[in-house]
């Protein structure tokens, strides 16, 4: 026999096997290849710990008004706001597909909202020291700096600053 | 499901509405300017470098050839060593001096390495004649420039250097 835990179709055996409907022959055949193969006994094993754990279970009790309040919410959700029952008119509106765009969208917003205001009067690369662009400031500033130091009708010696 | 859609709608109607985020205002661009006008670039550039210690200094100047770095390092020196007013003039001069048209900066720029390159008496007589057309006005620069005085005592590449260098404005 081969291993059932490895198809669908033969796993349903398995469970057939545990809640005690199969034949006796196919039963007895059946718990030859536990005997023998480790998978099947295993999901067997697990099984049954399930069916024992619900025969164990109890379920608790419910409140007094649990029903009144039960309808009550179906009834808010049937009074749906305008605006879904618009969506749901739209066709081929569903709101899976949306989940995405509504993320990306967020995503988008954080990310603006996080760079605005860094990025508002200062050029990219504003940080960035251009070495030429120093090198000629420097050398119109010092430039400037002799040509006002030229006083009107003097005879001042030359000064570089 | 409500909770995320309206976690989205306020996120978008946030963005739409708030003062001082990037999707409320134009691109910088096209903003006009509030405050006072920053200082040209390279002059924002100097005054940075002007600030940093010297290792932070040699950090960002580390890509320099050290020739050239000397050569900045010694223009720098010559920069930190004026007075507070002066630079603010200097500053000043600056920024009125980036406003001329590229040509007549580049016009000046060309006069006065041609002034450096006089001999020394003549070029003397040439940055004592520029102090006096600067102490003028316009219409008595041009009088004196086409003066036949002038025309005697410099010559014509001189007057170009005159006429260039006293053109450049003046800081009030």
């Amino acid at each position: 026999m081969k291993c059932l835990a490895q198809d669908s179709q033969d796993a349903a055996l398995l469970l057939d096997y545990c809640e005690r409907r199969l034949e006796p022959e196919l039963a007895a055949q059946l718990e030859r290849h536990l005997a023998v193969c480790p998978a099947c006994a295993r999901m067997v094993e697990a099984q049954r710990t399930v069916w024992e754990a619900l025969d164990v279970w109890e379920p608790g009790a419910i409140s007094a008004d649990f029903n009144a309040r039960l309808y009550s919410r179906i009834l808010e959700m049937e009074a749906e706001p305008a605006w879904r029952r618009w969506l749901k008119a739209i066709p081929g509106w569903h709101w899976k597909p949306a989940m995405p765009l509504a993320a990306a969208c967020l995503a988008i917003l954080a990310v603006a909202l996080w760079r605005g205001p860094a990025a508002s009067d200062q050029p990219a690369g504003d940080d960035a020291i251009d070495v030429e662009q120093v090198e000629r400031t420097l050398s119109d500033l010092d430039m400037l700096q002799q040509l006002t130091a030229m006083p009107a009708d003097t005879s001042a010696p030359e000064q570089r600053y | 499901m409500r909770t995320m859609w309206q976690c989205v709608l306020l996120a978008v109607a946030f963005a739409l509405v708030a003062p001082g985020n990037a999707l409320s205002q134009p691109p910088a661009a096209m903003r006009p300017r509030k405050g006072p006008v920053r200082p040209p670039r390279g002059l924002t550039m100097v005054e940075r470098l002007n600030g940093m210690s010297p290792e932070e200094r040699q950090h960002t100047l580390d890509k320099v050839p050290p020739e050239r770095r000397a050569q900045l390092e010694r223009a720098l020196e010559r920069y930190q060593k004026l007075s507070p007013d002066q630079r603010n003039r200097l500053s000043q001069q600056f920024r009125g001096f980036q406003q001329l048209p590229p040509e007549q900066r580049e016009g000046i720029r060309q006069a006065f390495r041609q002034l450096s390159n006089l001999a020394p008496e003549r070029r003397r007589a040439v940055r004592r004649e520029i102090g006096k057309l600067r102490g003028l006005t316009l219409e008595e620069r041009q009088e004196r420039l086409d003066s036949d005085e002038t025309k005697q005592s410099f010559s014509s590449a001189e007057r170009v250097i005159l006429s260039r260098l006293a053109a450049l404005p003046e800081v009030d």
